[in-house]
């Protein structure tokens, strides 16, 4: 039955899969130990006394002896206590910097669309689009490094980095000196519109629609994502605890 | 068999005997102590990692990754470092005190302490 022999395998892929997937679901496990824990469930599916059952069953069988994937995380989480806080940081960082990248982003979106409608041609305005754009840009490609980073995707084939919590303090360590020297260098080197750009500011908040934005960012979308993103945080570690 | 705790307690000194005698990954690690103890001790197999880990990070074991001959996947060996020759030491100890204090109060011959 050539059919059934090439369908076991796939069937098997597709378990072994799904399997890896719901021991990596949490993000606490670094995908070196999640490639070591699989290679113990290959292993452990060779074994000589499951040879004559079928792959499903083997399947079964390794996953109950290398334990429930929730338990697994538990255990190993329970072992790496101060690598666990480092990552929940890290996530942490990506939520509040992935709310500053939205902040940027809609901001100048408004401003762009303000010019648009009102038909308000801003001196130099370009310069204040690029610099909103170019911080914007900067904290939403710094985000989604991050995610990635702790997905594992970027450095999964290559060598493991041990410390990337480190390569990601120091990016946040780098996109707070670029969003801080930014500005400062703008006035520094008094690029054109640098004036208006305040001055056209200070229009801006004559606008309504500006102060219903800035109303509904600080007052109702920050205070609730950061409470969101602790409780969060502490769902997990109640639920891994 | 033995419960919880005290199989939890006996991984560190059961691993850092069996890396004592050669280079191995975390499978053959449990089939030794599966075969070692005639089945008596038996973890689920998934806890052993935490506890490699663990000594990988006190610089006890040191790990390399290498192409497995059985599966042709990626696999993680571990070696026993100079600290972890010394860690085994006061393990032996520590374990052999235990047992002769209580072979000794079950009038059972105890261990040569060496």
């Amino acid at each position: 039955m050539p059919d059934d022999v090439n369908r076991e395998p796939a069937e098997l892929d597709t378990l072994v899969r799904g399997w890896r997937h719901r021991v990596a679901s949490d993000g606490m496990l670094d995908p070196p130990a999640i490639d070591e824990l699989e290679d113990h469930l290959q292993r452990s599916m060779q074994d000589p006394s499951l040879r004559a059952l079928s792959p499903t069953e083997r399947f079964t069988i390794a996953t109950c002896r290398i334990g429930h994937p929730d338990a697994l995380v538990r255990e190993f989480t329970r072992s790496s206590g101060g690598r666990l806080w480092s990552r929940r940081l890290t996530w942490m960082a990506a939520g509040v910097l992935g709310f500053l990248a939205y902040q940027h982003l809609t901001g100048w979106l408004f401003i762009s669309a303000l010019v648009l409608t009102e038909e308000v041609v801003l001196p130099y305005a370009g310069w204040f689009g690029l610099i909103a754009t170019t911080n914007g840009l900067l904290i939403a490609g710094l985000c989604v490094g991050i995610v990635l980073l702790g997905r594992g995707r970027l450095v999964r084939e290559r060598k493991y980095r041990p410390n990337a919590s480190t390569s990601l303090g120091f990016s946040l360590w780098v996109a707070l000196v670029v969003l801080t020297a930014t500005p400062l260098l703008a006035r520094w080197v008094a690029l054109p519109g640098i004036d208006q750009q305040a001055a056209n500011f200070n229009d801006l908040v004559k606008f309504r629609a500006y102060h219903d934005i800035q109303f509904w960012m600080h007052q109702v979308v920050l205070p609730l994502i950061l409470p969101g993103i602790a409780l969060w945080v502490g769902w997990r570690r109640f639920r891994t605890a | 068999m033995p419960g919880k705790d005290l199989v939890a307690a006996s991984a560190r000194p059961l691993v850092l005997s069996i890396l004592e005698q050669g280079e191995s990954y975390g499978y053959a690690i449990l089939q030794e102590v599966k075969r070692r103890s005639g089945g008596h001790l038996e973890w689920t197999d998934g806890m052993l990692y935490p506890v490699l880990h663990k000594l990988e990070k006190q610089g006890h074991i040191k790990s390399r990754w290498d192409t497995a001959p059985d599966t042709g996947r990626r696999r993680k060996y571990y070696r026993l470092e100079q600290s972890g020759h010394t860690a085994l030491q006061e393990q032996r100890r520590d374990w052999l005190a235990v047992h002769n204090t209580l072979a000794d109060l079950w009038g059972i011959k105890p261990c040569p302490t060496t």
